[in-house]
């Protein structure tokens, strides 16, 4: 019989909305920013090194998750990794899985901004960053390319869903970016 | 009537006191013949903690084909009792060819 099965329902379902709170769940002692364990502290520093977006909860917060959840994966110890709401280890395990290379496989990176803007200028052969979009352009700049791009007929895709909001962050990044890869 | 008191405290003596030392000859012990371990390495990390901690080493054909997960789900299985004793776990877990090889390294 399964020890899950020994966890009243309604505490089951908290669990597994905890395991499912995020793509990788961290349950810790202590937080991602002050663990309060070695073996805590050991796994977000590798999960960090190695690029890996998760959320953490402390399970020193909360004695009926902390033992509850202990049952429900019939894992005695913490910390303990879930990735898409499934265990995937302690320490020992997500060290060997960083050693091998297989950790990026089982959790998800988190995507940097350098990343997001790669893939979104790469859209399109024709990517218009502009205030506004195609249906209304929100500054007189903007419209006069929207004019000029239309008159010459070029297919051209504008980012969002037609609802890119340029961000003082992304204006600044693009900038650094035509300056010193050029477009 | 004095027999059986001593008797009672006899009892009570061995029953609380000879289950709360976990040795690591013990857990060794466990491990070689509930999974058939060829080798075992428990290191006591009691001393780097306030409390009862091991690290263990075990090389067994029985982790043959089973990932990683389910490696440590035999030995967690395998020791229950104690880990819930145990403060502080850290094990790793090798088939023989594989502790064959880490060797050679």
């Amino acid at each position: 019989m399964h020890s899950s099965l020994l966890v009243p329902a309604d505490s089951n379902q908290r669990l597994k909305k905890l395991i499912n709170a995020a793509p990788c769940m961290l349950f810790m002692k202590g937080s991602a920013q002050d663990p309060r364990c070695g073996f805590s502290r050991q796994i977000v520093a590798l999960l960090k090194t190695h690029g890996i977006q998760f959320s953490s909860f402390d399970i020193l917060s909360d004695e009926e998750v902390r033992q509850g959840l202990k049952a429900y994966s019939n894992w005695p110890t913490y910390p303990q990794l879930y990735a898409n709401g499934e265990l995937v280890g302690g320490l020992d395990i997500v060290k060997e899985l960083a050693e091998s290379g297989e950790l990026e496989n089982t959790c998800p990176k988190a995507v940097t901004l350098e990343h997001r803007l790669k893939t979104v200028i790469n859209k399109s052969s024709v990517m218009l960053f502009m205030k506004g979009n195609k249906e209304g352009a929100r500054c007189g700049f903007s419209r006069q390319t929207l004019e000029l791009l239309n008159d010459t007929g070029n297919a051209w895709w504008c980012s969002k869903k037609g609802r890119a909001r340029v961000t003082d962050e992304i204006r600044a990044t693009i900038i650094d970016h035509v300056i010193n890869h050029g477009l | 009537m004095k027999v059986s008191y001593i008797t009672s405290l006899a009892f009570i003596y061995t029953h609380f006191f000879s289950d709360m030392a976990i040795t690591a000859d013990h857990i060794k012990d466990k491990l070689i013949k509930e999974l058939a371990a060829v080798h075992v390495d428990v290191e006591d990390t009691s001393q780097n903690r306030c409390a009862a901690s091991f690290k263990v080493l075990v090389v067994s054909p029985q982790f043959e084909g089973k990932q990683l997960l389910q490696r440590h789900r035999m030995v967690n299985t395998c020791l229950a009792d104690e880990l819930k004793e145990i403060h502080a776990f850290e094990q790793k877990t090798l088939t023989p060819e594989q502790w064959e090889k880490q060797k050679a390294q």
